[in-house]
């Protein structure tokens, strides 16, 4: 009896300890992701889905694209964000939502500590070619259908992405 | 008075008739043994041309005893036997019987093996024992309990077949009959083979189960011991061997032929197994060390989890390793595998693959394939070296025409002397297990005079000729257990290069006479350090410059001809900075520095100095001349290169010609200006 007592405290004791890490680590990945403003709406994604199929021009489904990977990522839905990103950056539009795509799927990865997909991706980001001839910085903004603004400033060392104001990730060498 | 009367008495009353008795019996056998040469000549006579015999002794204790016995047959098997003694039941022959007890025969030579070899196993064991009993003279010859028995039969096998791996054998066996079945036990004393220097002792014990036999077998060599024991099945029809044998754990020491490679510890334990037919036997045998170390002079080399797993065809004289596995010092997995034919001279054909194991694993192997053949001192035929670079590349370089042989140097060190006439060197990429071939380079001859003493290996000289000048080199090299460090200085004299491409650290595709020097060492992390000179240099596809031609619109400075360049460099795994890559033509001169880390990611800095001529051959830099008002004949451009080797960016640093235009220009024609060159680089970039 005394036996089954300590090992049902241990069980629960286990279980209370390892839902604290995962929410704890959930709430890491949720603080990177703060910045991503709160809409009150509880019919946005299916605004977002609506739009999809309302959409004709490729540019213009890229941005929905782009928007519900964003919605995926404000939920904390990682699996479908992931999904929706690399489907994002597969298509044939390139532009500066591929870029950020990249940005969000190098976060994720290095969340999940996949050190080879953090490693490709930030190849991936740095494949932009350019040169600064009389600036110090090239510098890209977007503004994303979920209202989220982004600005991207291209150093020649390094890239830093921010997002409504904040930085959202700096990469370098 | 030492004896009691009592004792003498006992002695004379039961010992003595007893001695009496013995030395009665003994004269009686002696006195009635009759010995006859007449009888010899008659039995001769009796039984044909093809037996002949010289006297014959017959004792009606003893038996019978034949001397000098010779037997041919039809089919040419000749020989001869010393003594044949035949010894017989006394008591069944007043029952008309001649119930056979023993045949024991005595320096049994074979003269001549002719054709008899090719006999079945049926021939002597197996058969019905009743088939052996025979009418003489009216009398019954019955063989039910009888043991014949064969000592000293002396073969010569290499004298009567071809290959034989065996040369001499002495053999002792007998037959025994009992039960109405046929045994055969027996051992082969002074087994002189190729490669032994001591004779062996087989042991064997054959023992019929329906058509089948079961062996049991022991074989002996100095202090080494096998046991085995299996079957030989159906021996009537179509034999084949199926014998298993082991021995027990053997320390190194006892190994004779080891003392040339002085083993500090460690045992090993065999297994093998025997199988085929007799005609196209094949022994596969494993070796186990779990652990042992070799002295080399100062320095040991240890070995674990040695694995050797061998099966030699006898027919065709083939070992085939199927693997030789050993850890080396804990730091490297070496495995051999491949065949060695014609043992007597080898000729071999082996792979051997090295992976660093341990905090040294990386994923990746060097592999080293041999093709020739082995001689006393030497080696001959080609070697292929096989070993891995950055970025899924490997290296391959094949030594054609290859001599190796032992020397000795001045200060009496043992050493190998190597040459080659005909070097090919590979750079291939490696895509999904597809190779494909990014370069080959062809040098004329390669020669190298090595000493080593432990595991220290002295490069005394190193010289490789081709592209109409040479590569010498000299050094040292450690393999120590803690540390594995080697320091090599190589040296090129006037190599006419043609088209040679350049991976690592960046691209590039170079021409020209290149001299210079070239440090290689290794002490706690590799590193490639020179210094290289060139004249008549031709620079073309050399990824940094070919981005600052595309930042510049001048496709003519992405070729650059009769340079001057000197290049100092220091790689290693980890970085490699090019400290000077520097270059002056007619075109351009340029000062650079680079350095790229593991994962391939570039920072430098250029420093251009071009003609205002060579300038204007680009559309945007005559209008920016034009509005800048540019008079000087040289503009200074200093250029930040950074990013990944394939995808750089650049930052114009220093420009007088740009502050120039930063003052004249509107902000908006500036960002214009700059959009343009960027969508021009684009277009060129693809």
């Amino acid at each position: 009896m005394k036996r089954t007592k300590v090992f049902l405290s241990f069980v629960m004791i286990l279980c209370f300890g390892m839902t604290a890490v995962a929410a704890l680590f959930a709430g890491d990945l949720k603080i990177s992701f703060k910045s991503v403003p709160k809409i009150d709406d509880s019919f946005e994604f299916l605004q977002l889905r609506t739009k999809l199929q309302e959409s004709r021009k490729p540019a213009e489904k890229n941005n929905v694209h782009f928007a519900i990977a964003e919605y995926y990522l404000k939920v904390n839905d990682l699996h479908d964000a992931q999904a929706a990103l690399a489907q994002h950056i597969n298509s044939e539009v390139v532009d500066i939502t591929t870029l950020l795509a990249n940005v969000y799927l190098y976060k994720i990865a290095n969340y999940r500590h996949d050190q080879a997909q953090v490693d490709r991706l930030k190849k991936e980001i740095f494949d932009n070619k350019f040169v600064l001839l009389f600036e110090k910085f090239k510098q890209i903004n977007y503004t994303s259908l979920l209202g989220n603004t982004y600005e991207v400033r291209h150093f020649v060392d390094r890239i830093e992405v921010f997002l409504n104001g904040d930085v959202l990730e700096t990469f370098g060498s | 008075m030492f004896l009691k009367r009592s004792v003498l008495k006992d002695f004379f009353r039961f010992f003595l008739p007893l001695l009496l008795c013995f030395v009665s019996v003994y004269s009686l056998s002696r006195l009635s043994t009759v010995c006859s040469i007449k009888a010899a000549d008659l039995i001769s006579h009796i039984a044909g041309p093809n037996i002949s015999l010289k006297r014959v002794f017959f004792s009606p204790i003893h038996g019978l005893r034949f001397e000098e016995v010779r037997v041919r047959d039809a089919l040419g098997f000749d020989f001869s036997v010393g003594t044949v003694f035949l010894k017989y039941s006394v008591r069944e022959l007043w029952s008309g019987r001649l119930m056979v007890k023993n045949i024991v025969m005595e320096d049994v030579k074979v003269h001549h093996w002719g054709d008899t070899r090719q006999f079945s196993l049926n021939d002597i064991l197996g058969t019905d024992t009743k088939r052996l009993d025979k009418m003489w003279g009216g009398l019954d010859i019955i063989f039910t309990e009888t043991a014949v028995c064969f000592k000293k039969v002396r073969l010569n096998l290499a004298q009567h077949i071809a290959q034989s791996p065996i040369q001499d054998i002495t053999v002792d066996f007998c037959l025994d009959v009992y039960g109405g079945k046929l045994s055969c036990r027996g051992t082969a004393r002074e087994v002189k083979a190729h490669g032994l220097s001591k004779p062996g002792y087989f042991a064997f014990h054959l023992d019929p189960v329906g058509k089948d036999l079961l062996v049991d077998m022991s074989l002996e060599y100095e202090v080494y011991r096998l046991d085995g024991s299996g079957m030989i099945n159906d021996c009537s029809g179509r034999t084949a061997l199926d014998i298993r044998f082991h021995s027990e754990p053997i320390p190194l020491s006892y190994y004779a032929w080891l003392k040339a490679v002085p083993t500090k510890e460690g045992q090993v334990s065999l297994w093998g197994h025997l199988t085929g037919v007799p005609n196209d036997l094949n022994l596969q045998a494993e070796l186990m060390i779990p652990s042992t170390a070799i002295a080399l002079e100062q320095d040991t080399l240890e070995l674990d989890h040695v694995a050797v797993l061998l099966s030699y065809r006898l027919k065709d004289n083939v070992i085939d390793i199927e693997h030789i596995m050993a850890n080396v010092d804990d730091h490297f997995a070496v495995s051999i595998s491949g065949k060695i034919e014609e043992i007597l001279s080898p000729i071999l054909d082996l792979h051997c693959q090295i992976q660093p194991i341990g905090q040294d694993a990386k994923g990746y192997s060097w592999a080293v394939d041999f093709k020739g053949q082995s001689f006393a001192d030497g080696f001959q035929g080609e070697v292929k070296f096989i070993w891995p670079g950055a970025e899924s590349r490997q290296y391959l370089c094949f030594l054609k025409e290859l001599m190796v042989h032992k020397r000795k140097s001045k200060m009496n060190q043992n050493g190998l002397s190597v040459s080659a006439q005909k070097i090919e060197l590979v750079e291939q990429m490696m895509q999904a297990n597809q190779e494909q071939i990014l370069q080959k380079i062809f040098l004329d001859g390669l020669s190298l005079e090595t000493t080593f003493l432990g595991k220290k290996i002295w490069v005394d000289q190193l010289i490789l000729q081709g592209y109409g000048g040479r590569v010498s080199a000299k050094g040292d090299l450690y393999f120590n257990r803690k540390e594995r460090e080697y320091n090599l200085n190589i040296r090129l004299d006037q190599l006419d290069l043609k088209n040679i491409k350049v991976f690592y650290p960046v691209y590039c595709e170079i021409n020209g006479n290149v001299s210079g020097q070239v440090t290689a060492s290794h002490h706690k992390g590799g590193q490639v350090k020179g210094v290289l000179t060139a004249e008549q240099f031709q620079l073309v596809h050399f990824n940094p410059l070919d981005k600052i031609a595309e930042f510049l619109g001048l496709n003519a400075i992405k070729e650059i001809n009769n340079a001057q360049i000197v290049v100092d460099f220091d790689l290693s795994p980890q970085e490699s900075i090019i400290e000077q890559f520097d270059f002056d033509s007619e075109s351009l001169a340029m000062r650079s520095n680079f350095n790229v880390n593991q994962k391939r990611w570039l920072e430098g800095f250029v420093a251009l100095s071009m003609p205002r001529a060579k300038l204007t051959e680009s559309k945007i830099f005559k209008r920016l001349l034009s509005i800048a008002r540019e008079r000087e004949e040289k503009l200074d451009f200093l250029v930040r290169v950074s990013g990944y080797a394939d995808s750089l960016r650049t930052e114009l640093i220093e420009s007088t010609l740009r502050d120039t235009l930063k003052e004249r220009l509107s902000v908006r024609i500036q960002k214009y200006i700059e959009e343009r060159i960027n969508k021009a680089m684009e277009s060129q970039g693809n």
